[in-house]
């Protein structure tokens, strides 16, 4: 997967420069609320034609949890 | 601003157990909204709305972001939030609103829990202040409490509504 695209649509999603969104920048209540979570869902379906689990997402706490995830869907699809 | 309302009922009763109302309340930005469902795509639009919805509110900004909180309210009453598409939960297209029709129509996983809980009337009453639309949902498992439920949904709604509406003039 292309981590530079998905971070920079990700940045988008959650209101930050993407400059400053590295692998551990913390998601939490204010940045990371259901309607977020709905759309990088549907961000990561776009990029990569994958479901992630809706509660395995929202317990994710870091963008390197949610990049972990991607990569875990995108092997099990392999 | 009172926007408009929908229900959902079945014709079965609770007996013998006192009624229970619960309620539950999202509030959606439409700006962020807007901006969320850009980013999200077809997938997101897709997955989210219902055919029937998508052909109801088309491209519709506010209408398609009402009915998301509307899913979003129903699904807390149902104790469950919203998903998109997994098998084990409450999946946004469970949940159809369709405010022209005044009906909420659950299925699926969202029918399951419901019948869980034993809620036998399902209204959804949607307020409007400035950018922001608050959907608020009410279930109960005693149709009696119909008028009581609708009670606390107009109470609530214009309590946040008027907290929205000062916030915004501070």
């Amino acid at each position: 997967m292309d981590k530079n695209e998905f971070l920079a649509r990700f940045a988008d999603v959650i209101q930050v420069s993407a400059t400053d969104l590295t692998g551990d920048f913390v998601l939490n209540a204010d940045n990371w609320d259901s309607l977020v979570h709905l759309g990088v869902i549907a961000l990561i379906d776009e990029l990569y034609g994958v479901t992630v689990p809706t509660q395995e997402l929202k317990d994710c706490s870091s963008v390197d949890a949610v990049i972990g995830l991607i990569e875990q869907q995108l092997e099990k699809q392999a | 601003m009172f926007l408009c309302g929908c229900s959902y009922r079945t014709d079965r009763t609770a007996a013998g157990e006192a009624g229970i109302i619960r309620v539950g309340i999202d509030l959606v930005r439409t700006d962020r909204f807007e901006f969320i469902r850009g980013v999200g795509g077809r997938s997101f639009y897709r997955r989210v709305y219902t055919k029937p919805e998508q052909e109801a509110y088309g491209d519709m900004l506010s209408d398609l972001a009402a009915c998301f909180a509307g899913k979003e309210a129903v699904s807390k009453i149902l104790g469950t939030g919203l998903s998109l598409g997994s098998v084990d939960r409450v999946s946004c297209s469970d949940i159809e609103i369709l405010y022209s029709q005044q009906h909420v129509l659950l299925s699926n996983q969202a029918r399951g829990f419901a019948q869980q809980l034993g809620l036998v009337d399902i209204v959804v009453r949607f307020f409007v202040a400035s950018s922001w639309v608050c959907a608020i949902a009410g279930g109960t498992t005693d149709i009696a409490l119909h008028n009581k439920m609708l009670e606390c949904i107009e109470s609530a709604g214009r309590d946040v509504t008027s907290r929205l509406i000062h916030s915004q003039n501070m």
